[in-house]
């Protein structure tokens, strides 16, 4: 017998607050829904306790037309700085929500109304909290499981009743519809720890050894694919990359490979390394690189995706003030704290991609507080050394960089591997070679210019006593 | 699987058996207190703890005290506004993540200094009162002196002036947790600086409020009292209160076998649509000046999203068209400096345009970015 007469909702309503459009697609949506033809009941916000009769309601986890199974959580309520989760006593579909956000809702009061599946046995108090299992009338005792372990039990012919449940209160959860299953079929499932059979002979004067744990051949995890598509929104830095390449994608590229001997470079830096960290600067190659060419972006890829910040007047800096300034951009870069000047202005752009065999995931792994203090900066140097042109990869390899508008040339240097090569005296010895493959704008730039500057960019790298000398 | 380290304390080592978690473990304890205690400094993995054991610990017929500590953070209640209630731009020139609880109430800052305490009961037994008498018995029974009170607000004082400590709570289904911080010894001078927005006056919202006040630590009044012999303390009178007597476990929250899915949950309090999208929604408004130009700046912000955002700037400064593809290249992107700066990098380089207006662009999105 209900205390109150339910609220008179036919499942087939015209739907006030939306459009007539909606109607039809609200209808297909819920068509589970418009089943739903038991009682609407009101649903009435519960005592939270400490004699609160008021609290606001902040957030809404239910729309009207809404399915919500047992248990459910309907809305979030604040009071006096406690966060209240009000959760569904019915399965059945939300009918109406009482109070909009930030509004205040009074203890006793209906909350929303829930348009239940079936006729409910017993009283619908609207209290939340649980009887404890032992004061259930045992007659009466109704087996607690959510909806979907219900369905299971039925799938598999098991009545409830015979289930020992060890849930909260008794009750009964998908483990123990699977260990009554398996003590049916005897089948032995993952994770199930043999028991050992009782010792026959105890001279225990020292006390038992602890059970070695025999552990069940593990069950190989099945990935199941459901063969779905997921479509994502794009968020804000895939959509700044989609403008720039299509814009780019518009230019006529050319491409230029070439091969740089560093073996007088390597040399160099590895006798500067020591002196720039000393000054507290971490001197890579790249400082020696941007050096020899002009205003230079850096592709330096972020926990957020593929950024490129600028080093300005590189023809005014030195090789030192380069990496002071390089390091400052991984910094922000690392912190999402570059902002549009260094985002925007450079000439042209060098790509490192892949010169050391790190963890290609590093960069994205999340931090806690603790370890933002252990970042090291051979962390860091991961951060500008992978490249992710993920989307944009042209041919399967990286010899066709693509030119970021509004710039007119790029580069893309690859590993530094250790090659024979011939010297002047015909002999072979040991070099230090990189690849490097430049695309250039063809409206802007002709063959001739871009091999004048990869030559000259080249001859600095292959004799950095050159760049001391004529590079101001 | 338990190390005893002496009569009182113990530590929950490497799960022997798979199918032992940390929930049937206190089930075979049978104790009705437990006292537990975190062994990371993680402000994540620690609301991840508690939000495990809110949701998977029995606690009808139980009580469980955790205590914890975390390295420099400030943590926001779960309806709060942070561009309200923090200085966002100094706490990430300091390093100082963000995170926002599950429960209500107001912000703090944390540090190696300052004592969390999480008080895990049925919703039968939610007594705050009586929790925050045990903290504050526990101080006394440390330096009888002391004078340390709590309020009706749920505050403790000290000196009857000073806010030590501050209070909130989460209500679930069938059980709930009261937790609250205890100033010991936290640096002061970057809580009150963190702690004080830079944008509250432009923003508009419904989110609560933080309600200041002034604090002190512990140690102020008395430099013998450090962390751990007021946690030592706060357990023993925890045992005292309710007559239980439980020793101090150390439980490793990034421990996904003793607790599984904790590893999910402290990835998706992490989330940026946690963090920053859960912000009841909010508008800016307020005037910049560029270049001694006058601008408004209009935004209304929606689970952290710019829904809409005007700018009215003088025709003769930059011209309408550029102005309209400036905004809509802001509009519908997260309410953050860094994907601001770089769509408006697209945007700019998407469009040719003269070095002078890429300068009003620039100092324009510094302007807007500032707020953020």
């Amino acid at each position: 017998m209900l205390e109150r007469s339910p609220v008179f909702i036919i499942s087939v309503r015209v739907l006030g607050n939306h459009g007539g459009d909606d109607i039809s697609a609200e209808l297909s949506e819920n068509a589970e829904a418009s089943v739903a033809s038991g009682p609407v009941l009101q649903f009435k916000l519960s005592d939270i306790g400490e004699g609160i009769m008021e609290v606001t309601v902040k957030e809404w986890y239910v729309k009207e037309g809404d399915r919500v199974s047992q248990f459910d959580s309907i809305c979030e309520v604040q009071s006096d700085k406690a966060s209240v989760t009000i959760t569904s006593r019915y399965d059945g579909v939300i009918r109406k929500l009482y109070y909009d956000v930030d509004a205040v809702a009074h203890v006793g009061s209906p909350l929303v109304d829930i348009e239940t599946d079936k006729a409910l046995e017993g009283d619908p108090e609207e209290d939340v909290v649980e009887t404890p299992a032992i004061s259930y009338n045992q007659s009466h005792k109704k087996n607690q499981a959510t909806p979907a372990v219900r369905r299971l039990a039925m799938e598999n012919n098991i009545k409830l009743s015979e289930v020992v449940g060890t849930g909260k209160d008794g009750r009964i959860l998908k483990e123990d519809i699977i260990s009554f299953l398996a003590k049916q079929t005897g089948a032995i499932l993952p994770y199930e720890v043999q028991k050992i059979p009782t010792p026959v002979i105890s001279t225990a004067e020292t006390p038992p050894k602890e059970e070695t744990p025999i552990m069940a051949p593990l069950a190989i995890p099945r990935h199941i694919f459901s063969g779905k598509d997921r479509t994502e929104p794009l968020n804000g830095f895939q959509k700044a990359m989609v403008k720039t390449m299509s814009a780019a994608l518009k230019i006529p590229h050319f491409g230029y490979c070439d091969e740089v001997d560093l073996t007088q470079l390597v040399r160099l830096r590895s006798e500067l390394k020591d002196m720039a960290e000393s000054r507290g600067v971490k001197l890579s190659y790249m400082p020696f690189f941007i050096k020899a060419s002009h205003n230079i972006g850096l592709a330096m890829d972020t926990p957020q995706g593929l950024l490129v910040p600028n080093v300005k007047s590189v023809q005014a800096l030195s090789v030192f003030d380069i990496a002071v300034e390089l390091n400052r951009l991984q910094t922000l870069g690392s912190a999402g704290q570059l902002g549009t000047a260094d985002l925007t202005g450079g000439t042209f752009t060098l790509s490192n991609i892949g010169s050391f065999p790190k963890n290609p995931h590093l960069p994205y792994l999340r931090r806690t507080a603790e370890q933002e203090t252990r970042t090291t900066s051979k962390e860091q140097e991961t951060l500008t050394h992978v490249v992710v042109w993920n989307n944009m990869r042209i041919g399967g390899t990286y010899a066709k960089p693509v030119i970021l508008p509004p710039e007119v040339a790029i580069g893309a240097l690859g590993k530094i591997q250790v090659l024979p090569r011939f010297n002047s005296r015909d002999e072979i010895v040991k070099a230090y070679i990189m690849n490097v493959s430049w695309s250039a704008d063809h409206r802007v730039v002709d063959g001739a210019t871009m091999s004048r500057f990869s030559n000259l960019w080249r001859s600095y790298l292959e004799n950095p006593a050159a760049m001391v000398l004529e590079l101001k | 699987m338990i190390l005893r380290l002496s009569n009182r304390a113990c530590v929950l080592s490497g799960s022997a058996r798979l199918k032992s978690t940390l929930s049937t473990y206190f089930d075979e304890m049978g104790k009705a207190g437990i006292i537990l205690k975190s062994a990371s400094a993680g402000i994540f993995e620690n609301l991840a703890l508690e939000d495990w054991i809110h949701d998977h610990v029995d606690l009808q017929n139980r009580s469980i005290l955790l205590l914890w500590r975390n390295s420099p953070v400030v943590v926001i209640g779960r309806h709060q506004n942070p561009w309200q209630e923090c200085n966002l731009p100094l706490m990430r020139r300091l390093g100082i993540p963000l995170a926002r609880r599950r429960s209500g109430g107001g912000t703090v800052f944390h540090d190696f200094g300052n004592i969390n305490m999480t008080f895990f009961t049925s919703k039968k037994k939610y007594d705050r009162h009586r929790n925050l008498k045990v903290v504050t018995s526990a101080l006394k029974a440390l330096r009888p002196d002391l004078d340390v009170t709590a309020t009706d607000r749920f505050d403790i004082l000290l000196n009857g002036h000073h806010k030590i400590s501050g209070t909130a709570a989460k209500l679930g289904r069938t059980s709930a947790y009261h937790h609250c911080t205890l100033l010991c010894s936290v640096d002061r001078s970057i809580l009150s600086s963190v702690l004080k927005s830079n944008t509250s006056e432009v923003i508009r919202s419904n989110a609560t409020l933080s309600v200041p006040s002034p604090v002190k630590n512990l140690s102020d009044v008395d430099p013998t009292l450090d962390a751990d012999t007021i946690m030592e303390a706060i357990a023993s009178q925890f045992n005292n209160e309710f007559g239980f007597d439980s020793p101090v476990i150390t439980v490793d929250p990034a421990h996904e076998a003793l607790m599984p899915g904790i590893h999910k949950m402290t990835n998706d309090i992490q989330m940026w649509e946690w963090i920053y999208g859960k912000t009841p929604k909010f508008s800016v408004c307020t005037s910049l000046v560029v270049d001694d130009v006058n601008i408004k700046l209009d935004m209304d912000i929606k689970s952290g999203t710019v829904e809409k955002c005007v700018v009215e700037i003088p025709e003769d400064w930059l011209p309408p068209e550029t102005v309209n593809e400036f905004t809509s290249a802001l509009n519908g992107s997260k309410y953050c400096p860094n994907e601001a700066a770089v769509l408006v990098a697209a945007f700019m380089r998407t469009r040719s345009m003269s070095a002078d207006v890429a300068g009003k662009i620039h100092r324009l999105c510094e302007g807007v970015l500032s707020v953020m």
